[in-house]
């Protein structure tokens, strides 16, 4: 399944062709721009490369999950094999990320005082802090696009609709629960007091194991049509 | 002996009943045609046995298993549809590379030589090639898969009478060197006629026939001649169709012996098999000729 995923299409290394053209053009940019005063220093680029991991992998599991189920692969099979692939391609951003976060730091943001590998929620940690919160994120979010994914295999453009909507009517029915019992203040500041690693690793690593679940509840009973 | 076999089963979408409680076997190293009208359940039946989907009750074993997410039992299978989820991205190696790691027996100097046959350029994507060029890739893979058990979903859509004859050539080559229990559906049924030995008829999710081939083409007969003399013949055996023309009437029946008719002095034709499906599908008695003939063509 890995070397399917490898050789066949990439649609999960897309994000980093996108981030690489945002970093040149963040670049590009600063250039230009010079010493201007009004210029905020601090870009949001590197945010692409999270959001865009999200479509990579509902792509990677809409067209692959078909394919390989229907040269008599199994689900089981396909999804041990995109977890491998996630997981590899996760702690290869950590890595990634936190290395050039240093380039990015000894350069002096690249000559031009440019911050786009760093970021003020992530400068307080140690490059290993650093490597794991971005590891967990890149999971997250190729565990949110797995589930969309998922369900667009099984249920077509109607399931996704249904699940935006779930997702929307559960999370404001939340939202709403909390406020109307007056536990909305307190719930900020509860969540504000937790240690860096359970808002930063502990969130998203229980975002990717509840995702994970969904998604395979959903693939393991998924007709080819 | 069976190399699959269907016992009870019955496959629902919903409200839609696509196999209606089916027990039919297939046997090993034999080709048999699975034909029927469209929506008859010949589609869902092969899924099931590629597992590719599951059923809803009954039983299915493959080579003696439970197909659904039995990996062991499926590395023995392998299924092309007309409608192969090839992805858009993937080029034609891609997508030969996939079936490979697949597929245990790929023989992939087989699929170089059918890739050439078939005139396939390798770095094309698949979102790129034509409607018969995906069948073609399809084909390729269905025969260099050597698969034990080889499916072929109407395989051949969009390919052209040239392409479809090499196909049929190459699979019969393929099946005398290593023989392989192969389920061919398909509506083109006179083309595929002299590859299977064996035809199973759907009709609304349930098998109305299963025998050899030859006994299939041999148990209906056209037979014409005098009003009397037919009627005389006809009394007792199923009519699927009959037309009056004057005092001369033709019926096509059922269960017929093309010697006594031709003793009854009565003229005796066999019909082509796709007519002979045809007027068993349409399952109704006194319905004209001309209007088998017409469904038919």
């Amino acid at each position: 399944m890995l070397r399917i995923l490898i050789r066949g299409g990439l649609a999960t290394l897309w994000p980093w062709v996108i981030l690489a053209i945002s970093f040149a053009v963040n670049l590009a940019f600063y250039a230009v721009a010079g010493d201007d005063p009004a210029v905020v220093r601090q870009s949001g680029g590197i945010l692409s490369l999270f959001l865009t991991a999200i479509a990579a992998n509902q792509q990677s599991w809409s067209n692959v999950l078909p394919f390989t189920l229907g040269l008599s692969g199994t689900r089981r099979g396909f999804v041990a094999g995109m977890g491998l692939f996630v997981l590899a391609q996760s702690v290869l951003a950590g890595a990634l990320l936190t290395g050039l976060a240093g380039i990015e730091s000894l350069t002096k943001g690249w000559t031009m005082d440019v911050r786009f590998f760093r970021t003020p929620i992530l400068d307080a940690l140690t490059a290993p802090g650093r490597f794991a919160v971005v590891s967990t994120m890149m999971l997250a979010v190729s565990a949110l696009g797995a589930i969309l994914g998922a369900v667009l295999v099984r249920w077509g453009s109607t399931g996704l609709w249904w699940l935006v909507a779930g997702l929307g009517v559960a999370g404001g029915a939340a939202v709403v629960a909390v406020a109307a019992t007056g536990g909305w203040a307190g719930s900020i500041t509860a969540l504000a007091g937790q240690p860096w690693a359970m808002i930063w690793v502990g969130i998203p690593a229980a975002v990717t194991a509840l995702s994970a679940t969904a998604t395979w509840l959903i693939a393991r009973r998924v007709a080819l049509r | 002996m069976d190399a699959i076999t269907l016992a009870g089963v019955t496959k629902r979408f919903g409200d839609v009943v696509a196999l209606d409680e089916v027990s039919v076997g297939f046997g090993e190293h034999r080709i048999t045609g699975l034909v029927g009208r469209n929506g008859a359940g010949k589609s869902s039946l092969l899924d099931l046995v590629a597992g590719r989907s599951h059923v809803t009750s009954g039983t299915i074993r493959v080579l003696g298993h439970e197909p659904f997410e039995n990996r062991r039992v499926l590395a023995e299978v392998c299924a092309v549809t007309e409608s192969q989820p090839f992805p858009a991205g993937f080029s034609v190696d891609a997508v030969l590379f996939g079936a490979r790691l697949l597929q245990p027996r790929w023989d992939r100097r087989l699929a170089d030589d059918l890739v050439d046959l078939f005139a396939l350029r390798r770095r094309q994507k698949v979102g790129k090639l034509s409607r018969g060029q995906r069948s073609s890739l399809g084909v390729v893979i269905a025969l260099a898969s050597r698969a034990p058990v080889t499916i072929l979903d109407e395989p051949y859509v969009g390919l052209d009478a040239v392409a479809r004859r090499l196909f049929y050539d190459r699979l019969l080559e393929e099946l005398v060197a290593e023989p392989r229990t192969v389920i061919f559906s398909s509506h083109l049924i006179d083309e595929i006629a002299h590859l299977v030995d064996h035809l199973v008829l759907l009709d609304r999710g349930r098998v109305v026939l299963d025998a050899p081939t030859d006994e299939v083409r041999e148990s209906v007969l056209e037979v014409s001649g005098p009003r009397v003399l037919v009627d005389a013949y006809a009394d007792g055996l199923p009519v699927l169709a009959r037309a009056d023309l004057g005092g001369i009437t033709r019926v096509t029946l059922r269960g017929a012996s093309a010697q006594q008719a031709a003793a009854a002095g009565l003229r005796v034709r066999s019909l082509p098999l796709q007519d002979v499906l045809v007027a068993l599908t349409a399952g109704h008695t006194d319905v004209p000729v001309e209007h088998i003939a017409a469904v038919a063509s």
